[in-house]
């Protein structure tokens, strides 16, 4: 071989094997990726609904029907895990779970805990208008629904006190301007006024760490965006 | 001259984009800090370059009788006490998470409709915040060696070190990559030493300054040369028996005092003031210069004798 040859032969070589190891960055410091990919993926599910719903036999949902799609994508078995959210960010802590969902957003206070993914939607907690109705300026000695008991009645009392809490427990007693969850408001054909009160992006988790599985989940979920809604859409209008 | 502030006003625009840049892919990785931080640090020179030029030509008045030029030194002292204390507070902060098994994740960004990985904007990032640092030491050093200048020395000396920061960093950077998480913990360990041992190198020279030493090159190598050219003078001048000489550096320029004695007590006064007037002439640097008439060299410490007896 000429020196000409065999300089471009190495250029080649190396060039090739930085592909190579491209292709396998990132990796997993404690390997889940390798395992879980044609194993079995060990899934944590807190039981909030709509995102993830336990009271049936098996976890229904926007979350877990994404998550039955990603694991055949990696051809892999599902174990369910259900628990509370401080229970099963330990056990991912410890890596003993594999995905952790369940409602979880990008504001959550466990984000030094685990590692979450990318929001692969948006939601919103903001007050929903009756068609033709108008919202001029704030609430204020107005009447609003909201559900008792819930985040949305926590965060009226909170930022807008001065307005008038009208309690209900099932969503079609709803009769007015009513401070509910984004998806809430388009199942009962109310208009989004706009009037956001709260931001949720919508997330996964994985152990903190294990950026192989985090980017694949990440690519898959930002892949389904679109999905995600129409998923949501269908359960919330349930 | 010129080019020396066409230079750096260039490196504080360059550093600014870098340091946004940075900040934008800094995700949760300590390497990625630790370069972000030297880059804020690297801003500190060229501004004191650019303000001691202002303050130079600023005449002494009642409220500051010796001008401004201290000006400069302590902007100097307060850069590298900064330094100081990011290099010692980086060290503690990435051994906390090194000890702590903190592994750090890095997952994707969505830019422009494609997905990447962060670590390569990392990556990126830490080239473009490095490569022109290194070409722009490269140009600043000739410049700081003809004009002698140790700000604009020191800045190109840093500017230069930048590669083992961004090599540093990128190694963290590849190494979590392939699943060592430990490799970003310890890359910034590598930039915080780094940047604590300029810190106090650049301390020390700074607090010596301030203790009036005598004036130094501008690598602070030797005794400024412009020392024994003032010796010199001072022993050729005909109208003196010898005299003492001493010279420290007051920001860019060199202020001091020389003392001499007289061989005829006639015409001192306007013998000194001629005498101090070329001294002055030898040098721009020669900034402000008291001759003073003595009697006789006795009292004197030796190391600031001109000459002999």
């Amino acid at each position: 071989m000429t020196s000409g040859r065999r300089r471009s032969s190495a250029i080649v070589a190396t060039a090739i094997s930085f592909a190579l190891a491209a292709c396998e960055i990132p990796a997993d410091p404690e390997g889940t990726f390798e395992r879980v990919e044609g194993g079995t993926l060990r899934v944590g599910v807190i039981d909030h609904p709509p995102w993830a719903d336990l009271a049936g036999r098996e976890p229904k949902g926007v979350e877990p029907t994404l998550v039955r799609r990603f694991a055949e994508q990696i051809q892999a078995d599902i174990e369910w895990i259900p628990g509370s959210e401080s229970e099963l960010v330990e056990a991912m802590t410890g890596f003993q779970i594999d995905v952790l969902i369940g409602g979880l957003t990008r504001s959550s206070p466990w984000i030094k805990e685990v590692a979450l993914t990318r929001p692969y939607i948006d939601t919103t907690v903001e007050v929903g208008l009756p068609l033709g109705s108008e919202l001029d300026g704030d609430l204020s000695g107005r009447e609003i629904w909201v559900e008792r008991y819930s985040a949305a009645a926590s965060l009226l009392r909170q930022e807008e006190d001065d307005a008038e809490p009208l309690p209900f427990d099932q969503l079609r007693e709803v009769d007015g301007p009513a401070l509910l969850e984004s998806h809430q408001i388009d199942a009962i054909g109310y208009e989004r006024s706009s009037y956001i009160l709260r931001d949720d992006e919508h997330a996964m988790a994985v152990p903190m760490g294990e950026n192989r599985l985090l980017v694949e989940l990440e690519q898959f979920l930002l892949d389904r965006g679109d999905e995600a809604e129409r998923l949501l859409a269908k359960v919330a209008g349930s | 001259m010129r080019r020396a502030k066409r230079l750096e006003r260039i490196s504080i625009a360059y550093w600014i984009s870098a340091i946004i840049l940075l900040y934008f892919t800094l995700g949760q990785s300590q390497a990625m800090k630790a370069a972000w931080i030297e880059d804020i640090l690297s801003l500190f020179a060229p501004t004191a370059f650019l303000i001691a030029g202002r303050f130079r030509t600023r005449e002494p008045n009642g409220r500051f009788p010796w001008g401004y030029h201290r000006s400069i030194s302590i902007a100097y002292l307060v850069a590298t006490l900064a330094l100081f204390a990011l290099g010692g507070f980086l060290i503690i902060d990435s051994t906390q998470k090194l000890l702590s098994g903190d592994h750090p994740p890095i997952g994707l960004v969505e830019i422009f409709d494609t997905q990447v990985w962060l670590g390569w904007l990392m990556l990126g990032a830490l080239a473009y915040s490095s490569i022109p640092a290194l070409i722009l030491g490269r140009m600043k050093r000739p410049l700081a060696d003809t004009l002698h200048d140790k700000v604009l020395f020191a800045d190109a000396k840093m500017n230069e070190a930048d590669w083992l920061t961004a090599t540093a960093a990128m190694g963290g950077v590849l190494g979590i990559g392939l699943g060592l998480w430990y490799a970003d913990a310890v890359a910034a360990i590598v930039i915080a030493i780094d940047i604590l041992w300029d810190g106090q190198r650049y301390l020390r020279e700074s607090i010596a300054d301030l203790m009036d030493e005598r004036a130094q090159t501008y690598d602070e190598g030797q005794p400024h040369p412009l020392i024994e050219k003032l010796r010199e003078a001072v022993q050729s001048a005909d109208w003196v028996n010898g005299g003492a000489v001493r010279l420290r550096e007051h920001g860019h320029v060199l202020s001091g005092d020389v003392w001499v004695v007289p061989k005829v007590p006639a015409n001192a006064v306007e013998r000194a003031e001629r005498f101090a007037e070329e001294l002055m002439d030898l040098d721009w640097r020669v900034h402000d210069v008291s001759v003073i008439p003595v009697a006789s060299l006795e009292e004197f410490p030796p190391d600031l004798l001109t000459g002999p007896g």
